[in-house]
């Protein structure tokens, strides 16, 4: 009788992991993997391949990963930096990837660019996934699903993508198995690359919006922010990037100012000091004045770069040998990735790889 | 060619999001034939409803502009009309109507209210607002949101709009 329990436990357990580990592998095809037309879902994974610490961490949405450039901040002032910002990246995602990314590392400096302050409630699971897909399971990526999810989502769906995306079988391509254990690089240091140029043209006349006031929900949680940046020894600086469009209304910018004048914290709105900054909304801009291109992106993280060095205590990583490696190959796939997008545009008129 | 890997990545997010079985989002042209709408000249505009016969009854808009979204999640369009804004969401291959924002007291909801009117006249025509604030009442009807702003007794805004998913 004892044999026959420990044969049929024996079955049990072995039933149990092969159906544990079909679903895995089902689950690792199925999920989106985001490689070839909408790469910025796979920015937030990336973070964790990074070997080398970061002593200033960018969190924000595209206003972040299109207009800061982490391998200029290296080259020009040696400071090592890294984004950790995604499509539509809400603020209480933004202060769940600073969290995520203190289980790993504390940064001297954390840049949180505010234009995500004007929504005050979840928006949509397509950017909530891309967002928090990509983090690793922890304490606080339960507490970032909970706090962005929408009324028509649910927890389990994400800590069990299969439920989710099962029926994703039927649009199943190539690039599902290619990429099922590992992706392509696709940022640099969380930078997202563009060569290309469209000049700003007119932007429509801005909504007359019912109260210019910033959500609760937002706010609480740049307060949030604040706080874990305090008891961390951190230094907070907001900043506003230079994009022009969707409107930042004055009053919102007022109340921005107000709270950093408040607690003390550096406030910079780039869009209102572009032309100090040297941006040309002509020609340092890839889709007409809503992202910078790799020209803008430049000019601002010097421009940024000069008040990170002049304020913070911030290494000088350059003549650090470690760093001097890992970087080398960082600036290698860096003016790779230029080069290679500006062939593109040279031959087709338009980049067609990124 | 740009709009075409605009739509490209469109319709690579529809698949991976659109076509999920369950759990999905749902946005797409749900609430039209409900809820607030505007009346433009003989054209009404209902929340949610397919873009391209509102816009065709109302002519061409004296500016047209259109936006990518992050991670090109399709088109964001606004069209301005006189005392105006029409607003849309891109689902899959259609635009459907996302909001419609009064620029001037030229315009006026299909109640009578418009930037200028007060308090008292919105609270007659709508009744108790879902919610109330000092600066703004917010109906909801449907899939559909009315909201007020006030400067004091004074109406200083007004959007219509559909509840959707952005």
């Amino acid at each position: 009788m004892h044999k026959k329990s420990f044969v049929w436990v024996f079955k049990a357990a072995a039933f149990l992991a092969v159906l544990l580990v079909t679903l895995f592998f089902l689950q690792r095809l199925l999920m989106p993997k985001y490689m070839s037309d909408i790469v910025e879902g796979a920015l937030t994974a990336e973070y964790y391949e990074e070997t080398t610490g970061h002593e200033v961490l960018f969190v924000g949405d595209c206003e972040v990963y299109e207009n800061f450039s982490p391998i200029t901040l290296y080259e020009e002032y040696g400071i090592s930096s890294y984004i950790r910002g995604s499509a539509q990246q809400l603020a209480w995602q933004s202060y769940y990837m600073l969290e995520d990314t203190l289980r790993y590392e504390t940064p001297r400096v954390v840049v949180f660019n505010v234009l995500a302050l004007k929504y005050d409630e979840p928006q949509s699971e397509a950017y909530n996934r891309m967002t928090i897909d990509g983090m690793e399971f922890s304490k606080t990526k339960l507490d970032a699903i909970k706090a962005s999810m929408t009324d028509r989502e649910n927890t389990l769906d994400y800590l069990f993508p299969i439920l989710r995306y099962h029926s994703r079988w039927s649009d199943l391509s190539a690039e599902d198995l290619t990429y099922m254990f590992g992706k392509d690089k696709i940022s640099h240091n969380g930078y997202y690359m563009r060569v290309d140029v469209r000049p700003a043209e007119g932007f429509p006349e801005p909504d007359i919006l019912a109260d210019y006031t910033l959500g609760s929900n937002a706010m609480g949680y740049l307060d949030k922010m604040r706080t874990l940046c305090e008891e961390n020894g951190i230094a907070l600086v907001l900043v506003k990037s230079p994009s022009l469009f969707p409107h930042w209304y004055d009053e919102w910018d007022e109340q921005i100012a107000a709270y950093a004048a408040q607690y003390g914290l550096d406030y910079f709105n780039y869009e209102k000091l572009a032309s100090e900054v040297g941006i040309d909304y002509n020609t340092d801009t890839y889709d007409a004045g809503l992202h910078m291109n790799l020209t803008g992106a430049e000019k601002l993280t010097s421009y940024f770069g000069r008040y990170l060095k002049e304020n913070y205590e911030l290494t000088d990583h350059r003549a650090d040998p470690e760093y001097q490696s890992v970087y080398a190959e960082k600036i290698q796939f860096y003016d790779y990735m230029e080069a290679v997008q500006r062939k593109e545009l040279s031959e087709y008129g338009e980049i067609i790889s990124f | 060619m740009r709009n075409r890997r605009r739509i490209v990545a469109a319709a690579a997010l529809a698949m991976v999001f659109g076509l999920t079985a369950c759990g999905g989002s749902d946005k797409g042209g749900t609430s039209s034939g409900g809820g607030y709408s505007f009346t433009s000249g003989s054209t009404k505009i209902e929340m949610g409803a397919d873009a391209s016969k509102v816009i065709e009854g109302l002519g061409e808009a004296d500016e047209y502009f259109e936006s990518e979204s992050c991670a090109f999640e399709g088109l964001d369009k606004v069209y301005t009309y006189p005392g105006f804004k029409l607003n849309t969401y891109p689902d899959g291959d259609k635009d459907y109507v996302l909001s419609v924002v009064f620029m001037d007291d030229t315009v006026s909801t299909d109640k009578g209210i418009s930037i200028g009117s007060t308090k008292d006249e919105v609270t007659d025509a709508y009744g108790e607002a879902s919610e109330e604030s000092a600066a703004k009442l917010v109906y909801e009807s449907g899939d559909t949101e009315l909201a007020i702003g006030l400067n004091g007794d004074s109406v200083s805004s007004v959007e219509i709009s559909a509840v959707v998913e952005e």
